[in-house]
């Protein structure tokens, strides 16, 4: 055997007992890793039943939200039939009410020319009794035919009733804007169950069963605006004013479109700067979009 | 124009919602009033009879607003038809967005009847 045989079998020997001393060293914390993965099998699994049964749920929450904007639909067409028949009585109301005043205008009149008849009755025969108590009388029918105060107080309440139906058919707008805070959360819910799904089949052979067809009719895809918000009638409205007022008073809309770019740049430095995040979005007001329309 | 001859299309995918604005317009007198749902049913209704006056939201499936105002504009037969858009968008790209697509105005729902009479006044006013 040649002297560099020899070494080279020196060499692997060595190998061998530098292998044989790292497994000693790393064989404790196999072990411990044996011991970890038999401890953690059961709770992976419940993990695993855990988010199959919220996924095989989801469906089912997304079905039920979609109900609740049919059934919030119905209902709201229900009041707002309600407020069309209290408008239509409360014409048909004001209507009579012309008629009493028109009635009442017409009595006046009458009542002017026979309290003249009797004046003049009584300038003729001033010692007549019967003349005297005549006229009496009908100064006291004048007086107590009045009807003009109540008529004016009813049609003030028919004004009133007229402009609380208004406003209860203004405020029925939140069944659109409920509607689309519902659908934001519906899609949502899709995505959130999709992720699962992916998960789940990469953890599981077994796959999640598909939506029923009753599902899928439940769930409708609507548009919507994630951001839809109800809050008081011309809050927003006026930043969106003061936007279109800025755009009429320039040459172009573009120059806006420009001028919110450089706000941008600059804004996201100064965020840059301050290494902060914010979710606050740019609300335009009413006086916004009017400026930007004149 | 005479408010009773102006025949008005509102456009929306909310019954509610296309209920409340054709309520809105009769109680300001406008009583010749179409309902489209989306953008698309709007086209259909657009290119078969004459409005005056369109009001359209914008969050629709189909055809959204937005888009709807894109093709008014971009056919000349529909010439300066007003067109006012209600939606819940109330962000400043938003309303910058709807401005470049040549709405006449805009309104941010939830909206009050005053605000719509002041808005369609205006517009018609620019338009003389």
């Amino acid at each position: 055997m040649k002297s560099g045989q020899i070494e080279k079998i020196i060499r692997k020997v060595e190998e061998l007992k530098a292998l044989f001393i790292f497994g000693q060293r790393v064989m404790p914390f196999l072990e411990d890793l044996f011991y970890f993965v038999q401890e953690i099998a059961p709770l992976l699994d419940e993990i695993n039943a855990q988010l199959k049964e919220s996924s095989r749920k989801m469906p089912k929450a997304a079905s039920q939200l979609s109900k609740v904007t049919e059934a919030t639909e119905m209902a709201t067409t229900e009041i707002l039939d309600m407020v069309d028949g209290i408008i239509f009585k409360v014409n048909g109301i004001q209507t009579n009410l012309n008629r009493f005043k028109s009635y009442s205008d017409l009595q006046d009149d009458l009542s002017n020319r026979i309290q003249k008849r009797l004046s003049l009755l009584e300038q003729k025969y001033p010692n007549d009794p019967d003349i005297k108590s005549m006229k009496e009388l009908w100064e006291k029918v004048d007086q107590s035919g009045n009807i003009l105060d109540p008529l004016q107080s009813s049609q003030n309440y028919m004004n009133e009733i007229r402009q609380l139906s208004s406003n209860i058919m203004i405020a029925l707008q939140v069944q659109d804007i409920t509607a689309q805070q519902i659908a934001s959360v519906n899609h949502l819910i899709e995505s959130v169950q999709e992720k699962l799904s992916t998960l789940l089949s990469q953890l599981d052979s077994e796959n999640l069963p598909e939506l029923t067809e009753a599902q899928k009719v439940a769930i409708k895809k609507v548009a919507f605006d994630s951001n839809a918000v109800y809050t008081k009638a011309g809050e927003r409205q006026h930043i969106a004013d003061e936007i279109i007022s800025q755009v009429k008073s320039t040459p172009s809309v573009d120059e806006i479109v420009n001028e919110q770019k450089e706000e941008q740049v600059v804004e996201t430095k100064k965020e840059e700067k301050k290494t902060e995040t914010t979710d606050d979005f740019d609300i335009a007001s009413q006086d916004d979009i009017d400026a930007l329309f004149k | 124009m005479d408010p009773a001859s102006m025949k008005f299309l509102i456009v929306d995918d909310s019954p509610t919602m296309r209920r409340i604005v054709a309520n809105s317009l009769q109680t300001l007198g406008y009583n010749n009033i179409v309902e489209a749902e989306d953008g698309k049913d709007a086209v259909g209704k657009l290119e078969s009879e004459k409005f005056d006056f369109v009001i359209t939201d914008w969050n629709m499936p189909n055809m959204t607003g937005l888009e709807l105002t894109k093709y008014i504009r971009s056919e000349p037969k529909f010439g300066n038809l007003p067109i006012l858009m209600v939606t819940t968008r109330g962000l400043k790209q938003d309303v910058i967005e709807a401005l470049q697509a040549k709405v006449n105005n805009y309104i941010i729902k939830p909206f009050t009847p005053p605000v719509l009479k002041e808005k369609i006044d205006a517009i018609l006013s620019s338009l003389g």
